[in-house]
């Protein structure tokens, strides 16, 4: 059998990468919320016959698969619940971070989906304790390009 | 026949359209860069197979259950699904089985002087299939008569000096057409 | 088979273009919305849905079965995901078709798509994946290459002249002109087509059907939801026979001139649709079909299928390609629809709008592009995909069944 020739001189490993890059378009819905960004909205939709609020807003109904209209397009408030988070402390690449990152799913007012962002200190440093349940507000960035980044992160207050 | 189907069925088809300018410019976008790097198991078979191209030889694995004499070699037969059971070094000349004149690059960038891609047919090979030759894919000199490549040509392996190998498929620097054809 | 027949009831589609706005969920979106639509039904309808996308690295999205969940209609729903590359397209309505024979299930909404503008510089780097990474890699290959190997073994091995290749280009881009979803419908001369830039000799610029980002879906039914919601027989297309094989990757032990694995495909499809051995010839097939969509990345495919297909004698397709036997109007036409070469090539979708040829065709909705049909029509559908592998086959007859 071909297994029991090993030999400690065959090559073992044979290195190699994959050399693509992705352009992702927003699409419809996602570029109209990042464009409310700028406008510092928060842009969903909702659909009434599932009752069912879609944060970022959505091209459809998930449930009922109906196309959401102009109508159905609503600004929420910049503030919500958080739901749970997780303190992170390596990157994408297995190194520490210096500093840990803190992510969070938001339960923005109103909404019924949750919204995954980072959980910054406020500025005072008063009350940066996260907690399920915490009520937390949003802080824009100054200068907003319409993207995610647009948003600096969230704050307890 | 009759039939109760809109007869203009494909009407108002959506999807919007974007020129280059507005896809990579205009609209909102993500770009990424993802890192993707590999490091693969060359695994029983090839391992060997690329060991034996860093001693300048073609190893091809000799099947338990039929007469295949494999090129790449493998650990077991694909038709009959048997163990191979050793390795063996044929010939390194062999047939043009089809081959090419590649006028562009991987990123589509164009080439002034043709790359030639092959497949050649080893002639001391037997495939796991239907007892014809098997072989690989590579690449005929740069530098070749065009107008002497046939299918059925003879060719030959080009091999990089014995300091320069290190076990890789690049160790046959390419193939060359042979002086009887 | 009798007992658990398959229709394929409506179908949904996007115009296909070279980069879309839309992300690849609300491309799904529009297309599984028309097949609902299409159908008279509602997502609360289904009991099922399938979704076929080619590999992941063209849309960018790892797990884009589950990453099309919304789109595709299917939260909170079985959910099958079938991937056999460029095969897909007539794949995923097999799929269908299986999970509805079963028993198991009434109505499966089938969508097929690709966004193949995601992935940089281009489609062909994404490719470099199909070659060996041990041993082929490292030579930089592109695929294009292998394309030319394979066209290059095909001519030579029949004599074949590069015009009666080029002449499925003509006919293909022309057909597509009828064909609403189209991005590359248009006249071309057969000089325009020997004339074009050249890539990897002997394939040319216009040999080659561009990428696209699109999408096709169908709502696929048993025959018993069929008559209980009322469908006429005359407005549904009835699976027939379907058929899937895949070939070595040792691509390099194979002789290229023929598809194999398309032979071995439309056998097991010919075999179920109830024909012998016997009647599985170039002459009885195209009195037993009525025309066909083989599979057409490259003008060659075409041929090369048709023969794997067993609608031509080996070699015997490209002459008769060229003599106007497979025009649309010609004694048996191949790819009225205009094809990946005419209408474009969004991978999966690509072959699903093959197959929604079918239907269209088969219930008499094609519009300008309707072939003429005999008694009992019957048409097939065929993709190919990975590295040089995979043979999918479906065909499919129209009006009454007994």
């Amino acid at each position: 059998m071909l297994q029991n020739e090993s030999n400690d001189n065959d090559r073992k490993e044979v290195k190699g990468d994959f050399p693509v890059s992705f352009h992702y378009t927003a699409g419809i819905a996602i570029e109209k919320v990042w464009n409310g960004f700028v406008d510092k909205k928060l842009l969903a939709t909702k659909c009434n016959d599932c009752n069912y609020v879609y944060f970022p807003g959505k091209l459809f109904c998930e449930i009922c698969f109906e196309e959401f209209s102009e109508e159905d397009w609503l600004n929420l408030s910049n503030q919500g619940i958080l739901m749970t988070y997780t303190e992170v402390n390596y990157d994408m690449e297995g190194k520490k971070l210096d500093t840990p990152i803190v992510m969070g799913l938001i339960k923005v007012d109103n909404s019924d989906t949750y919204f995954l962002h980072r959980l910054i200190k406020s500025e005072n440093g008063k009350n940066n304790n996260f907690k399920i349940g915490s009520i937390v507000k949003l802080e824009w960035n100054d200068d907003r390009k319409g993207s995610l980044d647009d948003i600096k992160g969230f704050i307890v207050i | 026949m009759k039939n109760s189907l809109k007869q203009n069925y494909l009407e108002n088809l959506r999807g919007t359209k974007l020129n280059s300018k507005e896809f990579y410019n205009e609209v909102l976008s993500v770009k990424t860069i993802p890192k993707f790097n590999y490091s693969w198991a060359t695994g029983v078979a090839i391992g060997k197979f690329l060991n034996g191209l860093k001693e300048g030889k073609i190893l091809a694995s000799i099947c338990s259950g039929c007469e295949s004499k494999q090129v790449p070699p493998m650990l077991f037969c694909h038709e009959c699904f048997k163990p191979m059971v050793k390795m063996e070094k044929i010939s390194d000349q062999g047939r043009i089985n089809t081959y090419s004149l590649a006028y562009i690059n991987t990123d589509a960038t164009r080439r002034e002087k043709p790359e030639i891609p092959i497949v050649i047919d080893f002639d001391e090979t037997i495939n796991t299939r239907d007892g014809e030759p098997s072989g690989i894919l590579h690449k005929l000199d740069e530098n070749s008569d065009l107008s002497k490549i046939k299918i059925g040509s003879r060719v030959k392996a080009v091999w990089k000096n014995e300091n320069d190998r290190i076990g890789d498929i690049t160790d046959i620097l390419y193939f060359e057409l042979m002086e009887e054809n | 088979m009798k007992k658990n027949r398959v229709g394929m009831v409506s179908v949904g589609m996007t115009k296909f273009n070279r980069r879309a706005k839309e992300t690849a969920k609300e491309l799904c979106y529009y297309s599984s919305k028309m097949a609902l639509d299409n159908a008279g039904l509602t997502r609360k309808d289904i009991d099922g849905v399938i979704v076929g996308s080619a590999p992941d690295a063209f849309d960018g999205v790892h797990q884009k079965h589950e990453y099309l969940t919304d789109g595709s209609g299917g939260m909170n729903l079985p959910s099958t995901r079938g991937y056999v590359g460029g095969g897909t397209g007539v794949f995923s309505p097999i799929q269908g078709w299986y999970q509805i024979a079963s028993g198991m299930f009434d109505t499966i909404l089938v969508t097929t798509e690709e966004k193949m503008s995601t992935v940089q510089p281009s489609a062909q780097a994404a490719f470099l994946t199909i070659f060996d990474n041990l041993i082929e890699r490292p030579l930089g290959p592109n695929l294009i290459w292998i394309f030319a190997l394979e066209m290059q073994r095909y001519m030579k091995k029949h004599n074949i002249p590069k015009e009666h290749i080029a002449s499925v280009s003509v006919k293909n881009k022309l057909n597509a002109i009828d064909h609403p979803a189209n991005m590359l419908g248009r006249k071309h001369t057969l000089e325009e087509v020997l004339e074009a830039e050249i890539m990897a000799d002997p394939v040319r610029l216009l040999d080659v059907s561009p990428v696209a980002d699109g999408s096709v879906s169908f709502v696929m039914m048993s025959e018993k939801k069929i008559k209980e919601n009322g469908i006429s027989y005359d407005d549904v297309a009835w699976v027939d026979g379907v058929g899937w094989n895949v070939d070595t990757t040792l691509w390099n032990n194979r002789d290229l001139y023929y598809p194999k694995y398309v032979e071995k495909a439309a056998k097991q499809a010919y075999h179920m649709a109830g024909l012998k051995d016997d009647e599985i010839n170039p002459t009885s097939l195209r009195k037993w079909l009525d025309f066909a969509e083989p599979y057409d990345p490259f003008n060659y495919k075409e041929l090369h299928h048709l023969e794997g297909l067993q609608l031509f004698e080996k070699g015997g397709a490209p002459k008769a390609a060229f003599e106007g036997i497979t025009a649309r109007d010609g004694d048996f036409p191949v790819t009225p629809s205009g094809g990946l070469l005419g209408v474009g090539n969004p991978i999966a979708a690509a072959a699903g709008m093959k197959t929604a040829e079918l239907f269209f065709q088969l219930t008499g909705s094609a519009g300008k592009r309707q072939v003429e049909l005999n008694e009992n029509p019957r048409g097939l559908a065929q993709a190919w995909g990975d590295l040089m592998q995979v043979g999918t086959v479906l065909i499919m007859k129209g009006g009454r069944v007994e």
